[in-house]
């Protein structure tokens, strides 16, 4: 049984991880890639969070936004994910050592729990409040986790690319 | 052949890198990343809607809402994400001013920055000034341009820590 520390020395020497490392374009287009991902992941998420929380567009129905913006949410996702593999796997002994790092999977994991949880229970009552301005508590509590949250991940993220 | 900061401008560029302001993001370890993630949440919701209502320009994107009816809904949002991006960048700037003098992607990035900016305050205002459901050809092509420029501005910044 490998302890992380060794399976992330493991990953760091593999063929595919030390040509990204190495590679001048990979490096930077991916990372690139990964920042220009947030625009598609979670503009449409701070959108959704902030009618969720009661904050916008008050007069337009919560499950109206959900859809609209949901399918864009998911493909920026999508790319959040692989790119951040692929940049992980270039360098996963600084990440492991990183403590912004740590805190940043954390928040991740908490990020999308909030919004997993969220989306397959309380979301499922929406008809009874989706046209008010301000919706029930949970509804805002799990909208403002959610926008404290991935501000966190998103800035965690940066302190880490800075080896801070 | 990228164009390149004048050195007429070497003496601005090194005054503010010079400055108490640019002295002091560059004093604390943690201040610069954070006004970058800053810069890059307002980056998001900019060209986030920028972005989206492109699309609808283009015909694609969210069906529910036409380009005009999401320009009235984003556009105080589009309006403190640009307000707060050029004041981050700004700030960004002050405490690395030097580095950009013979940065490749400084001055491209500046260019295409502010043709978005004419871009976004001339035809693209026009484009979404009628709540009409024909796309007439010009407002493709403002959606197109508008896309290659916000994004080029994105890249061109992202490879300002790279070149």
């Amino acid at each position: 049984m490998m302890s992380i520390l060794e399976l992330c020395t493991w990953l760091q020497n593999t063929q595919f991880g030390t040509a990204v490392r190495e590679s001048t374009l990979a490096f930077p287009v991916l990372e690139g890639t990964h920042l220009l991902g947030l625009t598609f992941m979670l503009g449409p998420t701070f959108a959704f969070d902030l009618r969720l929380s009661g904050l916008a567009w008050r007069d337009q129905p919560v499950s109206k936004i959900y859809k609209s913006f949901l399918p864009l949410t998911n493909a920026g996702a999508a790319l959040m994910v692989i790119t951040g593999i692929i940049l992980f796997w270039s360098e996963p002994v600084k990440c492991y050592n990183s403590t912004y790092f740590r805190l940043k999977v954390i928040a991740l994991i908490v990020a999308s729990l909030n919004a997993g949880i969220f989306h397959f229970g309380y979301f499922k009552t929406v008809a009874t409040w989706d046209v008010i301005g301000s919706p029930p508590t949970r509804a805002r509590m799990a909208g403002y986790a959610s926008i404290v949250l991935w501000l966190f991940v998103v800035l965690a993220g940066r302190y880490t690319a800075y080896n801070l | 052949m990228l164009p390149r900061v004048p050195p007429v401008l070497f003496p601005f560029f090194e005054w503010c890198d010079a400055s108490w302001l640019g002295q002091l993001i560059r004093g604390n370890t943690y201040m610069f990343p954070f006004i970058e993630t800053v810069h890059i949440m307002a980056l998001t919701i900019l060209v986030g809607a920028v972005f989206l209502i492109d699309l609808r320009l283009l015909g694609m994107g969210l069906p529910k809402f036409t380009a005009y009816r999401m320009n009235q809904e984003f556009r105080k949002y589009m309006k403190w994400g640009l307000i707060t991006i050029l004041f981050t960048g700004w700030l960004l700037f002050m405490s690395e001013a030097k580095k950009c003098e013979d940065n490749d992607a400084f001055a491209p990035k500046m260019i295409m920055l502010a043709l978005a900016i004419i871009l976004q305050f001339t035809l693209f205002r026009k484009a979404v000034s009628v709540d009409s459901p024909s796309r007439p050809l010009w407002t493709k092509a403002v959606a197109l341009l508008s896309l290659v420029l916000w994004f080029g501005v994105g890249a061109a910044g992202r490879a300002i820590g790279f070149v």
